[in-house]
């Protein structure tokens, strides 16, 4: 009797067996567990973008910064879902644009003191930052800055690299690792 | 007539059509401040400072030595660290070199690179790819920490077609993604980087602190850059990064044959005892030995027309 209600949920153990590897998931990943198990995660490059899909080629609803934090919803191979804690939009990060880590913007003493014993802080602006960069410069009055700052401003968007592939003949095949048996489908 | 996809690109970046048409003026100008090619171990030794690394180097040994904090490595370095080290890096490379200022490569190099970084383990990093073109026949490309991408004239001759120029850069974005420019800095610099100086100085550095993390930051610096340009790095990383490539090319859609196409014009090409990939890269033919083993199931690079046809447009002059 007492299997009766196993028996009419076969999908149970299925459910079981996902949720236990969700949780060594989530172990794995090391992302902090805070407040009721929340994920959260932050955005550790200068613009972190979200998408619609799990895929570049899905359009950007929203562009965040560096530090924003968002809570972390699901993954999915290389992305991540994620809302954003004050607008409440959700959406697809590329994990790569993410860290586990809070990363402190403008860090005072207490974090200083922390970051040095947690692996749950990141603190922006230490150590080789832009005053470093700056007494770099003037001592090498001789090195083309102007050139790199200009080189950083060629952007390619989502459009031209999805007609570039179009054009090209080239389809990608996403989330699909290198086979050493052939590419030949 | 300029196709639309072509002015999108320039009025984007608007920079690229000052240099390429705006007039010689500019181009001239931009040129002007950057060294022609030379003898790379010379000029960086007295630009940097070699020095500076013997001091750093005691002095982080010394405080390596009484500090209790766990030890640090590449791996601690935020990517926005990582973006102020490739920057140098990158600024460092253009001392030796003189940039190609010519738009259409260069923003068909962007294109493609961009591209085949979303197919990388490391698409995002603290502000994107960036590639630019060195005016040098020397076989050479460098890839900086963060994804600033440099490939020279000679390098870019080595390629007969799309799916092999994607390969070179496949391989760059490979060094990128494994950290590979990160790992050949000291341990005692790192160390001294990220635990000691870094974190008290964290706020308000004074002006001796700040010198002193200056120097740590040259040394990492002079670190790399030799690495780069002098002593290339070991072959395990070449390797790695190879594999990188094929993955890369093949997730993007291209033909992984593409790098084995390149290697054997490059074999061709490179001239024994030359400063560039002949110096710093395992030879053509062990890199294509290492490659075999992968390439059964792949067909010949099949040079589809559009793709080829604007490959040829772009480079044209090259």
């Amino acid at each position: 009797m007492a299997d009766e209600p196993q028996k009419n949920k076969p999908g149970m153990l299925e459910k079981l067996k996902e949720k236990s590897l969700e949780g060594m998931d989530k172990v794995k990943s090391g992302y902090a567990v805070v407040e009721d198990k929340l994920l959260y995660a932050s955005v550790q490059v200068r613009t972190g973008q979200v998408r619609i899909i799990p895929s570049f080629l899905g359009q950007v609803v929203a562009k965040l910064s560096y530090g924003d934090r968002v809570r972390v919803r699901e993954k999915k191979g290389n992305w991540t879902r994620v809302t954003l804690p004050e607008a409440g939009a959700d959406g697809w990060m590329h994990k790569s644009a993410l860290t586990k880590k809070k990363i402190v913007l403008d860090p005072g003493a207490a974090d200083v003191q922390e970051e040095a014993t947690s692996k749950e802080l990141a603190l922006a602006g230490k150590g080789f930052n832009e005053h470093v960069e700056g007494e770099f410069k003037a001592r090498h009055q001789d090195f083309d800055y102007f050139m790199i700052d200009r080189l950083e401003e060629i952007v390619v968007s989502q459009e031209q690299i999805t007609r570039f592939l179009k054009e090209g003949g080239i389809t990608p095949k996403e989330d699909k690792p290198f086979s050493p048996e052939g590419g030949v489908q | 007539m300029t196709n639309p996809s072509r002015r999108e690109f320039l009025s984007q970046a608007g920079w690229w059509t000052l240099v390429g048409l705006g007039g010689a003026p500019a181009f001239s100008m931009l040129v002007s401040s950057c060294a022609t090619t030379m003898t790379v171990t010379s000029k960086i030794s007295t630009t940097i400072g070699v020095k500076t690394g013997a001091i750093d180097e005691t002095k982080a040994d010394a405080i390596q030595q009484n500090v209790a904090e766990a030890a640090k490595s590449f791996k601690d370095f935020t990517p926005e660290q990582e973006y102020y080290i490739g920057r140098a890096v990158a600024a460092t490379i253009l001392s030796q070199y003189s940039p190609y200022l010519e738009p259409d490569p260069n923003l068909y190099l962007n294109l493609l690179a961009q591209t085949l970084a979303q197919f990388s383990e490391l698409p995002e990093t603290f502000n994107g790819y960036h590639v630019l073109t060195l005016d040098s026949d020397e076989i050479n490309a460098f890839s900086a920490p963060g994804g600033l991408i440099f490939v020279s004239r000679g390098m870019i001759r080595c390629c007969e077609h799309e799916d092999a120029l994607a390969a070179v850069l496949a391989h760059e974005i490979g060094h990128v993604q494994y950290k590979h420019g990160l790992q050949a800095i000291r341990k005692s610099r790192i160390t001294l980087a990220i635990t000691t100086l870094a974190i008290k100085g964290v706020k308000g550095l004074g002006s001796e602190k700040l010198a002193r993390l200056t120097e740590t930051f040259e040394g990492s610096i002079l670190d790399i850059t030799s690495t780069l340009i002098n002593s290339g790095y070991s072959r395990g990383f070449e390797k790695q990064a190879d594999k990188a490539a094929l993955d890369i090319l093949d997730r993007t859609g291209y033909n992984p044959r593409g790098l084995v196409d390149m290697l054997n014009v490059m074999k061709k090409k490179l001239k024994p005892g030359g400063l560039d990939f002949a110096k710093t890269h395992p030879s053509p033919y062990w890199r294509i030995a290492t490659l075999r083993e992968y390439m059964a199931g792949y067909p010949k690079v099949e040079k589809k027309k559009a793709r080829q046809d604007r490959f040829l447009k772009a480079l044209e002059g090259v």
